[in-house]
């Protein structure tokens, strides 16, 4: 069932996203050429005109990006808690299997996206001699990732890019859930519980920081004296570590406690027009 | 006869509000049931509790032995008071939609139905008139082969024409051993089909009988008596 | 055929007389099958159950006969369907006599008004 719901809608959500990214690309090229027409970026006349050519396609550029977001978001709304819930939610299927199988769409689109928008942005602004550097840089960065030396940060901060699409599909749902509580304008009610969310996270990120921070920072000294290496560089890198996983931790708790709101609110707290 | 659902002390609350009121209800299988009551009495809080899209306040609610979930949402084939289906999709997707989600679901029997009305399967929702819509849906939920159907206010605001269409299809394609519960206010134009009744109002039932012990025994159609019930 | 029930009074009898009606006026001839139960409820616009139990009654009665597995026959026997016709015929006239008593006509007086009724109709 799980596969099934992921198939009807992964063949829902495709074409409009598809026929947007694709039209985000031309328009890469086209403000590219534009541009390059101006004598621009590579003719280093960089006009006036020129630049806010390139502004307004950044602006295209993230526009699709945010519009990518709120699709998936629209998709789970509107097929859940309007009247198409009136067939999702009696379909013989579990709220798990409803937030998950419609998650991953949502998941494999909006990483697409993140790779989308940057595979955008060269060809909007990188030269020929940019782009091999960074084909020839890419390998290495990969490389070096998987070397001993490597501060365990960025492997956190990988971790966290990777993560990074499921919290904030799960925010959405969650924000969904939260709109589909309200009695009337639920959509609006949903933007406005994404923001909402998204505001006391960043609250509440800041308030643990500052109160775990200068203990962190405490710690990681005091492990220093211990082992009687004293540099600067290693305890500042284990801060950093130990901030990183705190902020995953954070995410990670955030994001099961949104999984939960969704799925209590598809149980037992529906409330379709 | 077995019982397909049963309710006990079903109580359903909005806030302040009582939808459903301590119910106790028991409707066996085999029976085309109308669930008769004036608007906002009940009907669609009962028939959304059955369907699970409701948690009941109190009380218990059980068809066919299970407690509305996964398992009841196998047996039971709903058709709402609202059309859901996606405007940009085709006739041929719900096709195969429910086709894949339910066991029961009769694709030769859907694509019959659909011809006999010369509905092209590979149109568009959009394209089709609110009234096609409204078919389709019917046609939908009647090539289940469930064991309890739920049709919310089916003939409500159609004309004469379809309405004959809806009752047709309801009949046509009801199998001995299901169990057909239909809300309308519009008794008039459904008691012919009906085994039995039950009078909701106020969230309270009023009355559950068959309905030609009410021809036998107070020589009165249905909607005679249901006027006499909830007179003003 | 058209169905005109009347909702204040059980449907399957009034269903059972219908048929019985078709039958003894030869629409049905002995002998044959009836349509299937779930033909003739949707030509009624009527639930198969109501059908079913109307089916029942007439077989009760002696007027259809079911086979196992293939279906309800009319009965063969042309007497009965005959008696059958002359009962609903007496009732008939019985309960138009009564109307006419209670009009104030004499059965005397009904009779030759039939009488005279028919000469207009012939000439």
């Amino acid at each position: 069932m799980l596969k099934k719901i992921f198939k009807y809608e992964w063949k829902t959500i495709c074409p409009l996203l598809l026929a947007v990214h694709g039209v985000g690309l031309v328009i890469a090229v086209i403000c590219r050429i534009g541009i390059r027409l101006m004598d621009g970026l590579d003719g280093n006349d960089n006009s006036l005109m020129a630049i806010l050519l390139m502004m307004a396609a950044v602006m295209a550029i993230g526009c699709i990006v945010a519009y990518t977001y709120f699709y998936t978001g629209y998709r789970f709304y509107k097929s859940v808690f309007t009247q198409q819930g009136y067939l999702t939610n009696t379909l013989p299927v579990t709220a798990d299997q409803l937030i998950w199988g419609k998650g991953f769409t949502a998941v494999i689109w909006v990483s697409l996206n993140f790779l989308w928008a940057v595979i955008a942005l060269i060809i909007l602004i990188a030269s020929p001699s940019d782009v091999s550097e960074i084909l020839h840089e890419l390998p290495k960065a990969i490389a070096s990732l998987f070397s001993r030396d490597t501060p365990a940060f960025v492997w956190l901060a990988v971790l966290s890019t990777l993560l990074t699409p499921f919290s904030m599909t799960i925010q959405i749902y969650a924000s969904a859930a939260i709109g589909n509580l309200f009695m009337g304008h639920k959509l609006l009610a949903t933007i406005g519980s994404f923001f909402g969310i998204s505001f006391i996270q960043q609250i509440l990120g800041l308030v643990i920081l500052a109160i775990c921070g200068p203990h962190l920072t405490r710690i990681t000294y005091q492990a220093q004296e211990i082992e009687g290496n004293i540099s600067y560089y290693t305890p500042v890198l284990n801060t950093m570590n130990l901030m990183m996983i705190l902020t995953l931790a954070f995410s990670v708790i955030c994001a099961v406690g949104f999984y939960f709101l969704c799925r209590y609110v598809l149980d037992h707290k529906l409330n379709l027009e | 006869m077995s019982t397909i659902l049963q309710c006990e002390n079903l109580s359903k609350r909005y806030g302040a509000r009582t939808a459903l009121d301590n119910i106790s209800l028991k409707l066996d299988s085999g029976r085309i049931i109308g669930l008769l009551g004036p608007n906002g009495s009940g009907k669609s809080t009962l028939i959304k509790l059955i369907n699970d899209l409701l948690s009941p306040t109190a009380g218990t609610l059980l068809i066919d032995g299970h407690a509305p979930g996964l398992e009841t949402k196998k047996i039971v084939s709903y058709l709402p008071e609202r059309t859901y289906l996606d405007e940009n999709l085709k006739v041929s997707s719900y096709i195969s939609y429910f086709a894949d989600f339910y066991g029961d679901f009769d694709t030769s029997r859907a694509l019959d139905m659909l011809q006999r009305l010369d509905i092209d399967p590979d149109l568009r929702i959009k394209t089709l008139s609110k009234g096609t819509q409204e078919k389709v849906q019917l046609i939908l939920v009647m090539s289940r082969r469930a064991r309890l159907y739920c049709l919310d206010e089916p003939i409500a605001g159609v004309d004469p024409a379809a309405r004959d269409y809806i009752l047709s299809t309801i009949i046509n394609n009801y199998d001995e051993n299901a169990t057909i519960l239909i809300s309308t206010h519009l008794i008039s134009d459904v008691e012919n089909i009906l085994d039995e009744v039950v009078f909701i109002q106020n969230g309270h039932i009023r009355l559950q009988a068959q309905v030609d012990d009410i021809r036998c025994n107070q020589g009165n159609s249905i909607d005679g008596l249901f006027r006499e019930v909830f007179k003003c | 055929m058209t169905w005109i029930l009347d909702p204040s009074r059980p449907i399957y009898a009034q269903i059972a007389e219908l048929v019985r009606l078709d039958i003894i006026s030869g629409l049905y001839q002995p002998g044959t099958k009836l349509p299937s139960v779930r033909e003739l409820a949707a030509q009624a616009k009527v639930n198969p159950n109501t059908m079913q139990k109307a089916l029942t009654e007439l077989e009760r009665s002696g007027l259809v006969h079911s086979m196992r597995t293939s279906g309800r026959f009319i009965t063969e026997d042309i007497d009965m369907i005959q008696k059958m016709k002359e009962n609903l015929a007496t009732d008939q006239i019985r309960g138009f006599l009564e109307k006419m008593s209670s009009m104030g006509f004499q059965p005397q007086d009904t009779l030759k008004l039939i009488e005279k009724i028919l000469k207009e109709e012939q000439s």
